[in-house]
């Protein structure tokens, strides 16, 4: 009885715990999963899953706060973003294989046209439809619309075939027992520096915080005096660029691709946005390396070819949770 | 009523949301420099619209808002704020993911070249209790202080004219009295001032003009005491003083106390 009855208040505490400290909570269960899971497989084998988590939660997290963004500045759920990331690859295919030069003018082409996109589509669709004042479900079916003109444009263009891009997949860097191929590095190493990068931005520029004070309240924002339509356009540069680096990276990092890259990537960048907290730029960007790792380790559990399905499992459980995110605060007060 | 001298103006104002549907029929509304003036008006007068067509959010159907004898009534929000018309909204005025002091940072996009250090420091002269709570975020702010967050910002970039919708919505009277209090020591640096208030009686004894706005269209307009003492205002839209034994006596000597 007397147990029982200790066990049933520290339950109460825990779930307490949980409620006030989430992002605590959230990193104590994580880690006792890590810890488990590396007691379980021993040291080698947990660590070089945990390297592919990484290099998977890169692009994720990449992809994540671009479509974050958008959603946090203009309320969009933009089904398209998937194939701005397949637009990014193939356009890295054209200077890289096409053209036969080095991958380092690949990366900064494929930012340049896929922010270009974002921009475009801004002042040719999102614009004109927010000066009409459209609501959501309009703009979710453009979006959906979009995502089919990209990539079958993608597929009519460059045919449905897999495609390689020119990057050094064989040769491998060990460092304490593990190994991580060059290009896994190289693109482990380039995330993590955008995304710090775009972080501070947000944090401490001007640019950054008129674009948190759209997200937060878009007609103050315009009344404040801020050129909403100019940091909008902004924000699709950003979005646009973010992808067009994520798609050339998935595309280095797993060595081939097709035109439905990013049509099968996109409902993985929902649900690293989702885990951080819709429209939080750095829930997305940990939620992103949060579902690589959550993906890569289920493969230590049961057969890899459910790993999807195990984030997808993990999204749901998050949304039941946590509606608002791993580190969501409402947004109501 | 002559236009001359006029910093802000409105001439047969038409605005409204629904396709079809006005709210304002011709408002006409003149703000002399300096000056602090009232709009008053049962709900759904359309006095939230109006200042929201003179601000830019809500472009009018047809007639003219001018500003120093320019006519804004083209000009997004944003542009109108960089001329020097500061816009206080009645609700979700502050941007609550944010911190006091980036709220108040994001006034002085509205000017360039805006002093920041020194307008802070100024603007923490004017609200101490914005000064202790600068690092905090807007959202746990209270309602006196969020008001007093997005009036503050506003301030930053040195408007000419302040436009204030409901100043005292949703407040506690103590604090009514002390926002109150501030926007005539914001008059006092040299700021006209518009304001829409439902707290008719308290806004019009410290206006020096007010007009009584009903069903989008213009019915009273006079100095603030004289309105507030004309009887046909008084039982028309101000009612009992609420205050006042006898109900519907010219209320002269209860607001001057106040």
């Amino acid at each position: 009885m007397q147990s029982a009855r200790a066990l049933g208040a520290q339950q109460r505490r825990l779930r307490e715990a949980v409620r006030t400290r989430p992002a605590l909570a959230g990193s104590a269960f994580f880690l006792a999963i890590a810890i488990g899971l590396l007691i379980t497989n021993g040291p080698n084998v947990f660590g070089q899953t945990t390297v592919f988590g990484i290099v998977s939660g890169s692009y994720f997290a990449l992809g994540a706060v671009g479509l974050t963004l958008v959603y946090g500045v203009l309320r969009l759920v933009n089904f398209a973003h998937g194939d701005f990331l397949t637009f990014g690859a193939y356009m890295a295919f054209v200077i890289n294989v096409t053209l036969g030069l080095p991958l380092i003018f690949a990366i900064p082409f494929a930012i340049a046209t896929t922010a270009a996109i974002g921009v475009g589509l801004e002042l040719l669709m999102w614009r004109p439809m927010r000066a009409k004042g459209a609501g959501m479900l309009p703009l979710l079916l453009m979006s959906i619309g979009l995502a089919f003109v990209i990539r079958n444009g993608i597929q009519m263009v460059a045919g449905t075939g897999q495609r390689n891009l020119r990057v050094n997949l064989t040769s491998t860097i060990a460092f304490v027992g593990l190994r991580i191929g060059r290009t896994e590095l190289i693109v482990v190493a380039t995330s993590v520096v955008v995304l710090t990068l775009i972080g501070l931005m947000l944090r401490y520029t001007s640019l950054g915080k008129q674009m948190r004070a759209l997200a937060d309240n878009f007609d103050l924002a315009e009344a404040t005096g801020i050129d909403t339509n100019r940091i909008v356009l902004a924000t699709w540069l950003l979005a646009g660029g973010l992808a067009g680096l994520a798609g050339v990276l998935y595309a280095s990092a797993v060595g081939t691709f097709t035109p439905d890259l990013g049509f099968l990537l996109l409902l993985s960048l929902f649900a690293a946005v989702v885990l951080g907290g819709i429209g939080d730029a750095y829930g997305a960007l940990a939620g992103g390396f949060l579902l690589g790792l959550i993906q890569e380790w289920s493969t230590l559990v049961i057969d890899a070819r459910w790993k999807i399905a195990v984030g997808f499992a993990a999204l749901i459980l998050t949304l039941v949770l946590r509606p608002q995110g791993i580190f969501g605060r409402a947004r109501t007060i | 009523m002559t236009a001359s001298g006029a910093v802000l103006e409105t001439r047969a104002l038409v605005a409204g949301y629904l396709p079809e549907v006005d709210i304002l029929h011709g408002v006409e509304v003149r703000v002399a420099e300096g000056e602090i003036v009232t709009i008053v008006g049962p709900n759904g007068a359309g006095k939230s619209t109006l200042v929201r067509s003179i601000c830019g959010l809500l472009p009018p159907r047809s007639g003219s808002v001018l500003y120093r004898g320019e006519d804004i009534s083209r000009a997004k929000a944003h542009a109108i704020v960089r001329k020097g018309v500061g816009y206080v909204p009645q609700l979700d005025n502050v941007f609550v993911s944010m911190t006091v002091e980036e709220n108040l940072e994001l006034g002085a996009i509205a000017r360039p070249g805006t002093q920041l250090q020194e307008r802070l420091e100024m603007i923490y002269g004017l609200f101490p209790r914005l000064a202790e709570r600068r690092r905090q975020r807007a959202g746990t702010l209270s309602g006196g202080e969020r008001q007093m967050l997005a009036m503050a910002r506003t301030l930053v970039p040195e408007p000419d004219v302040l436009v204030l919708d409901e100043p005292s919505s949703g407040l506690a009277p103590t604090l009514v009295a002390a926002v109150f209090e501030r926007i005539a020591a914001i008059n006092r640096t040299g700021v006209t001032i518009l304001m829409v208030e439902q707290n008719a009686r308290r806004a019009l004894a410290m206006s020096h003009r007010g007009y009584v706005l009903d069903l989008g269209c213009n019915r009273f307009e006079g100095e603030g005491r004289e309105l507030l003492e004309d009887p046909k205002v008084i039982e028309l839209y101000l009612g009992r003083d609420p205050r006042g034994v006898g109900g519907r006596r010219a209320p002269r000597g209860h607001e001057a106390g106040a």
